[in-house]
């Protein structure tokens, strides 16, 4: 039986007219770590903000540990480290004086020296050891990101949510937070949101997507690729006007870009039937007269093209 | 029986947390400075009531001494919690620290609670006693009444002192999650302020109130309650005393009623 | 390559005040309608904390209603606008707006100039309006009871203090009640000037808003010991709000230009710290 660490059931958020969540459902297994992905506006943040009780949901269910949010939301937080986006922190601490406050509102903290060296572990986790004593209005808004989570991971949570962990930081330090989320990854549960797929491919586990307030795809990461279908990328020369109208009309075909190259063509040919695929492409490339196959491979497809599958297509519609 | 008693010790835990982090801001750099200024503002202001021959301030030091601090108090305790609650709340601090397991009332309670004990300690207690120390010491107290007061008598009216900056440090902290703007807070609560204290008659439901605490007959000679108990005159007023205290309550508890209710 | 021709829009790019019509218009929609009406509000309220009472003690001497109201307006009116304006420079540089409008084409100085005018006018508009409300109000209370008596004739002492500001108390002419509007005005507006001030030089709102309580506490002790001495300053202006509110002549001229002198001032002050000040 999986343990899950969040489950969602229908969860609904209406402001006046506006529906930002519409029956939003998911499961996060414990341990796991997902990320969180959707436009600006898609319901992200508001999500989050539900889980941790800081806005109420008007209609459906959401559960942290078992406990529902809303009811039983201060015994989940005991167990969550959280970082909103765009955090703001009290200006008048320094950043060891912060991350001290927030281990002390949890339950069960360390005191005296054990506290003392539990922060300094975590500031130099993150990069901030150097800067313990600066206070919070002299800092970039890249080491305030820093400080979010490091406070986030002080307290050992069973759950981590993070909304949007890399914004603002520079490339070592998003792969700083990337192998953060990965140490802690197995015995912590990371429910995070970004923009940067590549990195939801390099740690995730899982992924859930979301779009004008309702999940459009869900599940491992892998499904995901999988589920989005196969890319075969075909270099060619010449008169190309009657094979491409052919493949057009194969069912399992979904979709084909050309791009010119000079006096070559490079086609994307997005296809949703891999075996048929495999069996009907090469004898239809090989078979037309007036062209010729210069390059052929099955391109790996990225998150990205899922994303873009999935949301441009949410978009149209 | 454990979850309730795991609700509890969160909710302990985290209230004390936000109360301590409050408290130990007025250990540094925050607290000096309004030690220094109010003890500065205070004690030359009341140097100059207690010196001058320009009635109806002259003399009447240890009744000067109270009505300053009623009025500093109370404004400065009506600003400071309105400040604190509205620029958290907009600034998103208040978010950040309700994403940990500190719950809404015990955040509310935790931070008026921690500005009031700071504030009482630098714009009451500090600057009363240290005048205490010298108004026996200048004319004309010096040759009327040698010996200071009762030091006892004298910080138990510096505590309903407190509790009445309490009070209206409730009524702000109520108007302030209200309103969510920090100008209407502050001037709705110093309207009340004033409605207390000027001397006019508004009905007997006014005893009940600090009002029957803070007013003064100073035209006519009169004192305050408040100068009266220091000079043992027997203490007549304990209806305004748990009727300031449990208003205090009742704002508290409204405020984090509408608090609970708020969007973060 | 031809010369460029001297263009106009050159040399408005670089002039200090650019922009200051839309700042403006900006900074007067803070005030209009919603501040200026919470002033007027809290003004008629606290007439109305005077009156009731008034209204039903025994003895309706117009000076326990006319000279509490007016007094406690003044205080109040003082007390709010250092309340409101704590935040008109501060406010804008925590937020990071300031740092989004100086990145256009506004000057600095056009900032600070907009800021002080519209809040010199919010304020003084409050007070026009409470003023010209109140007056008509007072006019008919003066015909309801006592408004002329001496001391020693009263044998009877009620709740509401008679107070020793005058022994006759009578509703000045309107002339004079405007000369004393206009004083409890320019109070306001030298008010918002050291809170411009202020906010451009310290980098907490509740140092500023203490340092403006300060202020304002210094010019009612300026005016308790040292009123002579300081006749040619805001102090001045107390003296004339005082005795103004007791029928008697008041000076208000030379108090009102040394206000306005170091309103203008204080906002230099203000615009040369901006000027300087580094936006992050």
């Amino acid at each position: 039986m999986i343990d899950y660490a969040i489950e969602v059931r229908n969860l609904a958020k209406r402001y006046r007219k506006v529906r930002a969540l519409d029956g939003v459902s998911f499961d996060i297994a414990a341990g796991s770590v997902c990320g969180f992905l959707g436009p600006n506006g898609a319901g992200k943040s508001t999500t989050m903000k539900i889980l941790m009780d800081l806005i109420r949901p008007s209609g459906g269910h959401a559960f942290v540990h078992g406990h529902e949010v809303g009811r039983a939301g201060l015994v989940a937080r005991t167990r969550i480290g959280y970082l909103p986006q765009d955090p703001v922190f009290p200006a008048h601490l320094t950043v060891r004086g912060l991350v001290m406050y927030t281990a002390r509102l949890y339950p069960g903290h360390p005191t005296g020296r054990a506290l003392r060296r539990r922060v300094d572990e975590m500031l130099d986790n993150v990069g901030l050891a150097a800067k313990a004593r600066r206070r919070m209005t002299g800092l970039s808004g890249g080491e305030r990101q820093r400080v979010g989570i490091a406070q986030a991971l002080i307290a050992e949570p069973d759950l981590v949510i993070l909304d949007e962990p890399s914004a603002g930081l520079d490339p070592a330090g998003r792969r700083d937070v990337l192998n953060l989320i990965a140490a802690i990854s197995g015995d912590t549960t990371v429910f995070y949101s970004t923009h940067i797929l590549d990195d939801v491919e390099r740690v995730s586990d899982s992924v859930v997507m979301i779009n004008h307030g309702k999940v459009v795809a869900q599940g491992p990461l892998a499904s995901i690729l999988e589920a989005s279908g196969q890319e075969y990328v075909v270099g060619l020369r010449g008169d190309t006007t009657a094979l491409r109208a052919r493949l057009t009309a194969e069912p399992w075909v979904s979709g084909l870009v050309a791009r010119d190259h000079g006096s070559a063509e490079e086609w994307r040919i997005q296809v949703d039937d891999s075996p048929a695929a495999a069996d009907g492409l090469v004898p239809a490339l090989a078979s037309g007269e007036g062209y010729a196959v210069l390059e052929f491979h099955l391109s790996d497809r990225r998150l990205e093209d899922a994303y873009l599958d999935l949301i441009g297509a949410q978009s149209v519609e | 029986m454990s979850s309730e008693a795991t609700a509890l010790g969160t909710a302990a835990t985290g209230t004390w947390g936000v109360l301590r982090g409050e408290t130990q801001r007025w250990l540094g750099r925050r607290g000096l400075f309004h030690l220094v200024l109010w003890l500065a503002v205070l004690e030359l202001a009341l140097y100059h009531a207690v010196t001058t021959k320009n009635q109806p301030f002259g003399g009447l030091g240890y009744e000067s001494l109270m009505n300053m601090l009623v009025i500093s108090s109370a404004l400065i305790g009506i600003v400071l919690t309105a400040a604190e609650i509205c620029s958290s709340y907009h600034s998103g601090t208040t978010g950040w620290v309700l994403g940990k397991p500190v719950p809404r009332s015990g955040y509310v309670v935790a931070s008026v609670g921690g500005l009031w004990l700071g504030v009482a300690a630098t714009t009451i207690f500090v600057p009363a006693l240290v005048a205490y120390w010298w108004l026996p010491k200048v004319e004309p107290y010096r040759s009327v009444t040698p010996e200071a007061l009762p030091l006892g008598r004298f910080l138990i009216a510096l505590v309903l002192i407190s509790l009445i900056m309490a009070f209206f440090m409730g009524l702000s902290a109520l108007l302030a999650v209200l309103f969510r703007r920090r100008s209407a807070a502050v001037i709705l609560a110093a309207w009340a302020f004033l409605v207390l204290r000027v001397p006019f008659p508004y009905g007997d439901w006014m005893d009940y109130t600090p009002a029957r605490l803070i007013r003064t007959n100073i035209n006519q000679g009169g004192w305050s309650e408040l100068t009266e108990y220091i000079y043992e005159v027997p203490f007549d007023t304990m209806s305004a005393v748990t009727g300031t205290l449990g208003l205090t309550v009742a704002f508290l508890v409204a405020a984090t009623l509408v608090f609970r209710r708020l969007e973060l | 390559m031809t010369a460029e021709p001297a263009s106009l829009s050159r040399i408005e790019t670089n002039h200090p005040f650019r922009g200051i019509g839309g700042m403006l218009g900006v900074e007067l929609r803070v005030w209009f309608p919603w501040r200026v009406l919470l002033l007027t509000i809290a003004g008629l309220g606290i007439y109305a904390t005077i009156y009731i009472p008034w209204r039903i003690s025994g003895v309706k001497q117009l000076g326990a209603l006319f000279l509490w109201s007016m007094a406690l307006w003044l205080i109040f009116l003082l007390f709010a606008t250092i309340s409101l304006s704590e935040g008109t420079v501060l406010g804008d540089i925590e937020r990071g707006t300031a740092s989004w409008l100086v990145g256009m084409p506004i000057g600095r100085p056009a900032v600070i100039a907009a800021k002080a005018a519209a809040s010199a006018a919010g304020v003084s508009a409050a007070v026009y309006i409470v003023g010209g409300v109140l007056y008509p109000l007072f006019e008919a209370a003066s015909r309801e009871g006592v408004t002329r008596f001496r001391v020693d004739e009263l044998t009877e002492v009620t709740s509401a203090p008679i107070g020793k500001w005058g022994v006759y108390v009578t509703l000045p002419e309107a002339g004079q009640y405007f000369a004393i509007l206009t004083a409890i005005a320019l109070l306001g507006v030298f008010l918002v000037a050291v809170m411009i001030a202020l906010g451009s030089m310290i980098r907490s709102r509740t140092a500023v808003f203490g340092m403006g309580l300060a202020c304002f506490a210094a010019l009612m002790v300026g005016w308790l010991i040292a009123r002579d001495a300081l006749a040619v300053s805001p102090v001045g202006l107390v003296t004339a709000v005082t005795e103004g509110l007791q029928t008697k002549p008041i000076e208000l001229a030379v108090p009102a230009a040394a206000t306005v002198a170091s309103s203008l001032a204080l906002v230099a002050l203000a615009t040369w710290n901006f000027g300087r000040r580094e936006l992050s």
